[in-house]
């Protein structure tokens, strides 16, 4: 009996129940909500008065190969500086605008561009210029386009983040619950079926994340302020957001499609969200770590939802650009709920009794 | 294949490993009957009732509703009362219901179930605020959500105190008398000796006695006892064959009539002012059954 009436109506019937169950534990709600923005604050203020000294120079080219040419830049001698091959100069600048880079060099041309919102950047460049004294053979750029800052770029990272915390701990803390405290044995005697009552979870728990995240969004924009870029291909986010959003509610499904203990499902999720949490580039870019990280990266679905995000929201891509990243999301998404619901019981072994 | 038959169970068994939890069992439960499934805990009472409702896969057997293999169908003809569970936070007793009721296409109505299970007072309360009587008579309404034939009550007056326990067995009644059919599982002798039609006592994973509670006593104890204080008459040996045994203060005399024993201990001029009769009761049965065969497997 797929897709009848009241297939659909039981299916509403239990988003209507979760939804009632989250937005009356008050507690909860104003975590959601108030933990995000409190984050973002912190990190946005914490962030811009950072004090540590570490450089990051890219090298247009490959900077092995060109240490001659670089020598005649005062700064190649420095200790805390790494140099990252960069493939071409647009790559360089764009990664140097979304504080990637705190320089971008390129020794074949003799030039370098710094970006004047990073105070790395700002204090290399004077360095350079101070020991060279007047007779630096590099021709200096500074980016002419509004440069992003880094509370600009990293708050996308940590309003993903927190919809990854979100999705995971909101799907699957809950069915563990609902699996221990008898919830889901009580409605496995009724006619609802797995498919039907995860769906409802899954359209719940979207319902949800889009009205916290609207929320701390607006919050953001209108406390914040940050850049964005001129045009805004809102149907490409909002899908981004969709696809994100599912993939991580998916994943929940599976780590806790069978798992009765509350401590077992907390270690599951942690064992995905810290990786996901530092290898996504949601705080700090990536650029220039392992290759081995970056290959471990591409295939967490946080990192695909964050570029894309921040290639929409701060540079104005389009769905074109974004498209190999919605793809992975929809193939991840795939993947972790139909392997979800194969695995998913409704409760744990029976007892002898 | 009779036309009254509800449930039948057949050759049903269920291991967990080593231990064979139901072993065998063979049953059959009438249209309209109150049936109490009796027995110690770990006698394979619950694992038998989740069989029929579905939660757990028989090793073997069969399981008949209506002279029919139970299938999915079986969910829409089916109310359940489970002894733990727990119901979705921050919802009120009416949201539960209105939940329950939506995941049915038929249903009994509102109205009707907080009559019959007597919530009208608390229909706004947060289902976490109720007390224990309130939340086992709200279990009773939503195993009435989808006006169901056959109603699964396990446990369900576990922890009431005297008056929450009466008013819920009156509930009980009120659907008896709709003429359902009810499985109850219950520790309490005196919950089944009350409400039920026909009863099994479980041990061990079989059943080990069948029938209503009155021939179940009759059958086991059929001779009345009547009890003397000790200190009111000499030995009882001068009584000639009459069948006697002591319990703690008193002598007690069994005959299948009691006037026997009264007529002897006129003739030896014994005081009948502290004389009582003993009727023996489901709960005897029980612990008599339980006890022997207990016994024998140690």
């Amino acid at each position: 009996m797929l897709f009848t009436k009241q297939w659909f109506k039981q299916i509403g019937a239990i988003i209507w129940a979760r939804n009632l169950e989250f937005f009356r534990d008050k507690a909860a709600l104003s975590w959601n909500v108030l933990f995000p923005l409190l984050l973002i604050a912190g990190i946005y203020f914490g962030f811009n008065n950072d004090t540590t000294y570490s450089f990051k120079a890219g090298v247009v080219g490959q900077a092995s190969d060109l240490k001659q040419e670089l020598i005649t830049l005062p700064i190649i001698d420095l200790n805390y500086i790494k140099y990252v091959d960069i493939e071409n100069e647009a790559k360089g600048l764009q990664s140097l605008s979304r504080f990637g880079l705190d320089i971008l060099i390129d020794p074949v041309h003799k030039e370098y561009w710094f970006n004047q919102e990073s105070k790395e950047g700002y204090f290399l460049d004077k360095l350079i210029q101070k020991s060279m004294a007047g007779n630096l053979i590099y021709t200096r750029h500074h980016l002419n386009n509004t440069p992003v800052r880094y509370a600009d770029w990293v708050w996308i990272g940590i309003l993903v983040i927190n919809i990854m915390y979100g999705c995971l701990y909101g799907i699957g803390y809950v069915l563990v619950r609902y699996r221990k405290n008898g919830h889901l044995k009580r409605l496995q005697v009724t006619p609802i079926t797995i498919t039907q009552f995860l769906l409802a979870q899954v359209v719940s728990r979207v319902g949800i994340v889009f009205a916290s995240t609207s929320l701390v969004v607006l919050g953001c924009y209108f406390l914040l302020k940050p850049v964005l870029a001129s045009h805004i291909d809102y149907v490409s986010l909002a899908l981004v957001f969709l696809f994100g959003v599912l993939s991580f509610i998916s994943l929940a499904l599976l780590l806790c499609s069978r798992v009765t203990s509350e401590e077992l499902s907390r270690g599951l999720i942690e064992l995905v969200s810290w990786p996901m949490l530092i290898c996504s580039g949601a705080l700090f870019s990536l650029e220039g770590t392992h290759p081995w990280l970056l290959k471990f990266s591409s295939l967490l679905p946080s990192t695909h939802f964050i570029e894309a995000s921040r290639q929409i929201a701060l540079y104005g891509a389009s769905f074109h650009d974004v498209w190999p990243n919605i793809e992975f999301l929809i193939g991840s998404m795939i993947i972790f709920f139909f392997i979800g619901i194969m695995l998913f019981k409704w409760q744990s072994n029976p007892t002898q009794s | 294949m009779t036309e009254n038959n509800g449930l039948q169970l057949i050759d049903l068994c269920k291991s967990f490993g080593k231990v064979k939890a139901v072993n065998k069992i063979n049953l059959t439960i009438l249209k309209g009957q109150c049936f109490g499934l009796l027995g110690p805990n770990g006698a394979g009472k619950t694992t038998l009732i989740e069989m029929i409702e579905g939660l757990i896969k028989p090793d073997s057997g069969q399981i008949l509703y209506l002279n029919k293999p139970i299938d999915q169908n079986f969910k829409y003809q089916a109310g359940i009362q489970f002894q733990y569970t727990k119901l979705q936070d921050f919802l009120t007793v009416k949201d539960n219901l209105k939940f329950y009721q939506a995941l049915y296409p038929k249903n009994k109505p509102l109205d009707e179930i907080v009559e019959i299970c007597q919530l009208k007072n608390f229909l706004h309360q947060d289902t976490n605020t109720l007390s224990g009587g309130q939340r086992q008579r709200l279990y009773l309404a939503l195993a009435l959500i989808n006006d169901p034939e056959i109603i699964f009550l396990d446990e369900p007056s576990l922890g009431l105190d005297p008056h929450a326990r009466r008013d819920f067995w009156q509930a009980i009644q009120n659907i008896k008398n709709q003429h359902k059919t009810v499985v109850l599982t219950t520790h309490y002798l005196e919950e089944a000796e009350f409400l039920c039609d026909e009863i099994a006592i479980m041990m061990q994973g079989k059943i080990i006695a069948e029938g209503s509670p009155q021939a179940l006593v009759s059958q086991h104890f059929g001779q009345v006892g009547v009890s003397i204080p000790r200190a009111d008459m000499p030995s009882p040996e001068a009584f000639g064959l009459m069948q006697w045994e002591e319990e703690g203060d008193e002598y007690v005399f069994y005959d299948n009539n009691p006037e026997n024993i009264i007529k002897k201990l006129i003739e030896h001029q014994v005081s009948l002012k502290h004389l009582s009769i003993q009727r023996k009761s489901l709960n005897d049965v029980f612990l008599k059954l339980t006890f022997d065969d207990a016994l024998r497997i140690s």
